[in-house]
This record gives structure tokens, sequence and C-alpha cells, in this order.
């Protein structure tokens, strides 16, 4: 029996080509995942964009090249994010068995649609790509009030989450790119990203999200209580797309349940209101009514 | 400096203003980051990303508001109509930028959705609304999405600036027929509707033609000014007027024939805070416009004409409405039941698309796979086909639906219930 420890897909595909080279089939490895975060240890100064595996040169001199189709290395770059409390080793395993049978059996395998192996897999680089955006949906920056500085470009912006799977490295540079003019760090408890404008870096997770307070989110619960049409109420379409697992971090959540349990009774408000006269102002001011007959006579032509 | 209690009032009266028009999509905007110019914003390529729901189950992708809702059109369906009793607003410039740009930095939103009720002139209120979005692209560098909701009889040169900043212009045919148009929003003119949006399909084309040519050529410099490259579209007010949603539909296959719109919206008109007594009394059940989004669907992605589509199974006649207890595909197929079962290991990919239950994902899906070994039951259930469903309509090597399963008449009374239950979530 093998031993491998890995954390992250880097070191992953290292082992795996080491052992393809040695025809060390799936069922003589044994994978260890190790800590899910090691990663964040020493990624200090990480770079925006996928980073290089690290001696693409030197592997290729001493070991048979490899060639899988690239559907699989994106496919496992994203499974490589997927966290299983329970078997957190099984995905290292799934992709050593599917690599495996790439390169030995059928350069086809990912086409199986219905093979166990390869939904697993694909249910996995799923799972990882939704609560990727979920993650770039549900971020909620606040602003830090610097002391002395309220200037705008000396705002610093936070932001907390927990995602479901080891994605922050995943995701970080979306966010270098979009607030490329902020600074902002975005702390979770497996890892944090931080922008200063010009370097993305990781750091190790932290526990508890900062206590931060800021007045714009007043405006975004106003504006979402006045977007919302109550004669339309459909709360679970709404659920079903923002689960309530990710309310906490959203300033509007606390406007939810007033607003669908005041619907009905505002909707049939506005049913037994009283009807307009389509004549009010026009009847009363000349100006419209002439700005209006000159419209509707244009229209007439 | 701002007064927020001024802009908080401003906020929620212009957002009141805004939230029956149904567009509110960020999607297939041109890629670009501000990674170059250290600014603020980015669209996201092809799926747009919805930063929260309303407790209606609408996304709400972009600041959706308007400029002002002063407005002097007299458009019946309109809470911003003249003769409306809601309260009025009017943001300054400044103040839609400031909004759009606080917002976007706390990644609320995707960008802004800006229209405006008509106040003085055409000329007058487009201008406005361009000059939001000058400022926001020219002096705040956003790169975060813009739409901006154009006027028809606004100049042409204007227009063309529009379409410099915005990533999607839009104009509202609001109503199917000119005749209903003249009743309801008289004030609105249906041919210059009409050459307004021919105009901005000339743009959109011309300026994504210059970027081929200038790929092509390997010469940038080819490349026409911005306009409007995440194209144009519109929306449609569904049960204001008599039209059935066969004319509906018919109207909106010609848009996107004609001027190859991105989408057609429809929205069922709602009821609103001040109604007109010049509309009808009830509101139609939301379940049409569902309904018409579904059936929009099919003309567009799934190769249905417009007749199959209105086409009833008890009646075996056309009556120019879609079924409400039905989705669109499922009364067609129940109309062709000779057409059934569809044996998936033969059928080509058009027809196994128009089985009930399987989408262009998993038709795909199922072609690629029985490539390479024949498809057996096992393999409908691995996809997580709707089964109850997809199995009374296929054939695979070891599954076969009874001739009983298919004539039987009850089959059509057994989806319709359970299509009940499903609706229910709606
Ligand atoms: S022009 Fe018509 S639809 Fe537009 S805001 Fe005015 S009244 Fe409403």
């Amino acid at each position: 029996m093998h031993q491998a420890h890995v954390t992250n897909f880097d070191e992953w595909r290292a082992t795996a080509r080491n052992l393809l080279s040695m025809e060390i089939a799936p069922e003589q490895v044994h994978w260890d995942a190790g800590a899910q975060i090691s990663l964040w240890a020493e990624a200090e100064d990480a770079v925006v964009g996928d980073s290089a595996p690290s001696s693409p040169c030197a592997s290729r001199r001493t070991k048979p090249q490899l060639r899988v189709p690239a559907q699989f290395i994106s496919l496992a770059r994203a499974a490589s994010c997927f966290i299983d409390a329970k078997v957190p080793a099984e995905k290292w395993s799934l992709l050593y068995s599917l690599l495996w049978r790439l390169v030995r059996y059928d350069r086809r395998t990912l086409s199986l649609t219905t093979d166990p192996q390869v939904q697993c897999l694909n249910r996995m680089a799923r799972a990882v790509s939704r609560d990727c955006h979920k993650m770039k949906a549900f971020v909620r920056f606040q602003r830090v009030c610097t002391r002395g500085t309220p200037a705008n470009s000396d705002a610093f912006f936070t932001a907390w989450f927990e995602p479901d799977h080891a994605i922050v490295e995943r995701v970080a540079p979306f966010f270098a790119k979009r607030f490329a003019g902020m600074s902002w760090s975005i702390l979770t408890p497996y890892g944090c990203a931080h922008w200063n404008q010009r370097v993305l870096s990781l750091s190790t997770g932290v526990p508890r999200p900062p206590a931060v307070s800021d007045e714009y989110e007043l405006f975004w619960q106003t504006y979402y209580c006045h977007i919302f049409n109550p004669a339309r109420l459909k709360e679970q379409a709404m659920q079903s797309e923002m689960p309530k697992k990710y309310w906490r971090y959203l300033p509007e959540s606390v406007c939810i349940k007033p607003l669908a349990s005041g619907a009905a009774a505002s909707t049939q408000q506005m049913l037994d209101a009283d009807r307009t006269d389509p004549l009010r102002v026009r009847s009363r001011s000349s100006r419209v009514r002439e700005a209006q007959d000159t419209l509707r006579a244009q229209n007439r032509q | 400096m701002i007064d927020s209690d001024v802009l908080l009032k401003k906020l929620a009266i212009l957002a009141d203003a805004a939230k029956y028009d149904a567009s509110c999509a960020s999607s297939g905007a041109e890629r670009r980051d501000s990674s170059a110019t250290g600014g603020i914003g980015s669209t996201s390529g092809g799926m747009g990303i919805c930063h929260s729901y309303a407790p209606d189950g609408r996304c709400i992708s972009l600041l959706k508001i308007l400029l002002t809702n002063f407005c002097l059109y007299e458009c019946a369906y309109c809470v911003n109509r003249t003769s409306s009793n809601v309260a009025r607003a009017r943001f300054s410039i400044d103040e839609v930028v400031t909004l759009t740009m606080e917002f976007y930095k706390r990644n609320y939103i995707e960008g802004l959705f800006l229209s405006s009720g008509i106040i003085r002139s055409a000329d007058y209120t487009m201008e406005q609304v361009v000059a939001v979005a000058r400022k926001l692209r020219l002096e705040h560098r956003f790169a975060g999405y813009i739409h901006l909701k154009t006027i028809p009889e606004a100049s042409p040169e204007l227009l063309a600036e529009a379409g410099l900043y915005a990533d999607r212009l839009s104009i509202n045919v609001e109503l199917p027929s000119e005749k209903s148009l003249n009743a309801l929003a008289p004030e609105k003119n249906a041919r210059s509707i009409d050459r307004s949006m021919q105009n901005l399909e000339l743009g959109i084309r011309e300026y994504k033609e210059s970027k081929r040519e200038a790929r092509k050529q390997g010469n940038r410099k080819l490349t026409l000014p911005k306009f409007s490259p995440s194209g144009q579209s519109t929306q449609m007010i569904v049960g204001a007027d008599a039209a059935d949603d066969a004319t509906i539909l018919q109207r909106a296959n010609g848009l996107y024939k004609r001027y190859r719109l991105k989408r057609v919206y429809y929205s069922a008109f709602s009821p609103i805070p001040d109604a007109s007594s010049q509309l009808p009394l009830k509101p139609p059940p939301l379940m049409r416009e569902h309904r018409l989004y579904q059936a929009d669907w099919l003309l567009r992605f799934y190769g249905f004409s417009l007749d199959e589509l209105t086409y009833r199974p008890e009646s075996r006649e056309q009556t120019g409405m879609l079924a409400l207890d039905q989705d669109p595909k499922l009364a067609w197929a129940l109309a062709h039941r000779e057409l059934f079962p569809v044996d998936l290991n033969r059928a080509d990919y058009e027809t196994i698309l128009r089985v009930p239950g399987i989408g262009v994902i998993n038709a795909r899906r199922l072609v690629k796979q029985r490539r390479i070994r024949a498809l057996r039951f096992a393999d409908l259930q691995r996809l997580r086909l709707p089964i109850q469903k997809v199995k009374s309509f296929v054939t695979v090597i070891d599954h076969k639906p009874t001739s009983h399963q298919l004539d039987n008449d009850q089959l059509a009374a057994r989806f319709a219930s359970s299509v009940d239950k499903q609706l229910s979530l709606f």
C-alpha cells in the first residue's frame, strides 16, 4: 500500500504523476488529506491567476509525459476545492482513479456521463462552482471608517463569509479584478484574501466576523423594501435561490419577514382602493393638456 | 455632502416607481474588468450575478431606479402616469452616481438600470439619463453593467452616446398592437418605437461587425465606437389589453427576428397603488406570464413554431391561449401522442428536445452518452430526469412505456394534477 499525503491540487498533481509513472493502481494507494486549510499557511503573496505547477520542466524530463483532456484538469482543479468533512481524502482517490482510467484505458471516460465516478467528479465540480457563484453574489463589503481619513479614497472595506468549500483562493482573483480601485479584505474561517490595490495576498482564516456597521446598509435596505412588489409574493422561489444560510451576510435579510407578512394586506389595499380618473391632472392644467395633445396629434398623423 | 434623509426618501419613491419593469438582467455582457484601469467594476461574461432576491422571487442584480417619476404621459397601466396620485421625486445626476458607486463597492449590485419618466421633452430627459452614464464611466472609471432605458423620440446623437456607455439599451413596446397602444398609452408612438428599435439594431450590428472585421484583419482601429454591446431588450405588458397569447408571442417572435432582441420580457399587469379607472379590474393570473416565458423559450431554443404552441388538445383547435395548467411542451406532447414514445437511442437531438422533462443540457448528455454505450433506464435515473414525467414518453433498451400508458386518457389528468402541486411553489 502506498501512502499519499496531499493538501491541494498542485501537490496532488505531482503525486499522481509520480504514482502513475510507477504504474501503481488506484487500489494500491491510500490517500490522506491532511488539514484542509494548510494551504493558507505558506501562501503569503500569491499572484492573481492560477499558479503554475511547481516545476513542469523538471518533471517532464524524468517522467513520461501525461496527456489528459484539458476538461479533466479544469474539473479536477474545481473538485480539489471540495470539502467533505466525513471523507476528506475521497476527492483525491477519485481523481486518481479517473486519471488512471483516462490514461490507461479510455481517453473518452469523461463522456460516460452516467458513470458513477464521472458523475461524482461532475457533482463535486458543480458544488464548488455553485459555492463560488454564491460567494461572488453574497459577499457584502462594509466600509471600515479608518480614523481621521473620512475621504473615500482611503476607505477600507471588509467582508465576512463562510463558504462550504475551500474556494477563497479560487474566487479571490475575481474580487481583485472587480474591485481593483479599492482596498479590501475578505475574511473566512478557512482563509482570508486581501487586496491593497496592487497585490492580492492570502492569510490563515479567522474564527469570527469583525464588528462593523456601514451607513449604506440603510440605503440598501430601503431599496430592497421598495423594489419588492407585494402583489407577487413568492417566498419559496426567493428561498430556493437565496437559502436562509446566507441571510446572515445580507443586510437586507431583516426586511424579508415584515415584507412577506404585510404583502397580502397591501395587495388587497391596492385592489380595494378607488380608481383614479385619467383626466385628473389634464382637466386642471392647461400646460399638461397642451403637451399631451401635441403628442397625441403627432401620433394620429 | 449628501443629505441622507432626503436621499432615502427619494430612493424609496424612485425604486417604487421602477419595480414594475421586469428586466434586471446583467447576463451576456462583454467581458471586462478594472485590473488595467484601477477603477471599480467588472462584468461577469456569460451568466449574470443575482446579488439578492426580493420576496417576490425576482433576482436583484441591478440598482433599478427612475431618474424621476414625474411624467407627462398618461400610460394607463403605469404607476407614474400624469394622473397618478403617487408621491413624486427627482434624483440629481450626482445622487444616482453616488448610489450606484456606493452600492457597487459593497457588492450589492452588478450595475445600474436607469430609466425615467418623461419630463419637458424626450431629448431633455434622455440627456439627463446619458449624463449619469457618462459621469459613471468617465469620471469614476466605473466598469460595471449599465442598462439604459431609451426614449424612442430622442435624437440619434443622444442614442449614439447612450450606446457608448451602456451595455444594453432597451425600448419597451409595452403592448402588442398599435391599437392597444393608442388606447392605453396615447402619447406613445408605435411607429417611432419600431423605428428606434430598428436604429438600435443597426448600430449594434455595425459595431459587432466592425469588431469581427478588426479581429480578422488584426487591426483594432477598425472597431467602431462601442454601441450597446449586450444588445437590446424590450418589455410587453400582459393582461392590460385584450390581446391573447398568440398575438403576444407573434409580436415577440417578429421582434426577435427583425431586431434580434436579446430578450422580450413579459410583465403581467400588476395591481398598483393608484390604478386608472381605464384598466381592467382584475389583474391576469401570474401563471399566464410564466407560460409566456416558457413558450418564448421553446420558440427560441427548442425549435417549436408558434402554431404548435397554442393548439389545445382537449378542443383540438387553435385557441390563441396557452394552457395554464400544463407547461406548453407537455401540452404539445399530449396533443401529439402519436409521435411518442421517442427511442432515446435512435432519435435525433431535435426530437429528444421535444420530450417533456428533457431540457437542452440533458438532451446533449444523452446524445453524448449513447455514442459510447446504449442508454438504459438506470441512465435516466442517474441523470435525475423527472422520471415520472419522462417515462411515459421514451423508450430505452430496458424500458418501453406500455401502450396503455400512452393512450390512456387519464394521462393528461395525471399530469395536470402533478403540475398543479409544483405550481403552488411559485
Ligand atoms: S412614459 Fe408611460 S410608461 Fe413611461 S413612466 Fe411615463 S407613464 Fe409610465
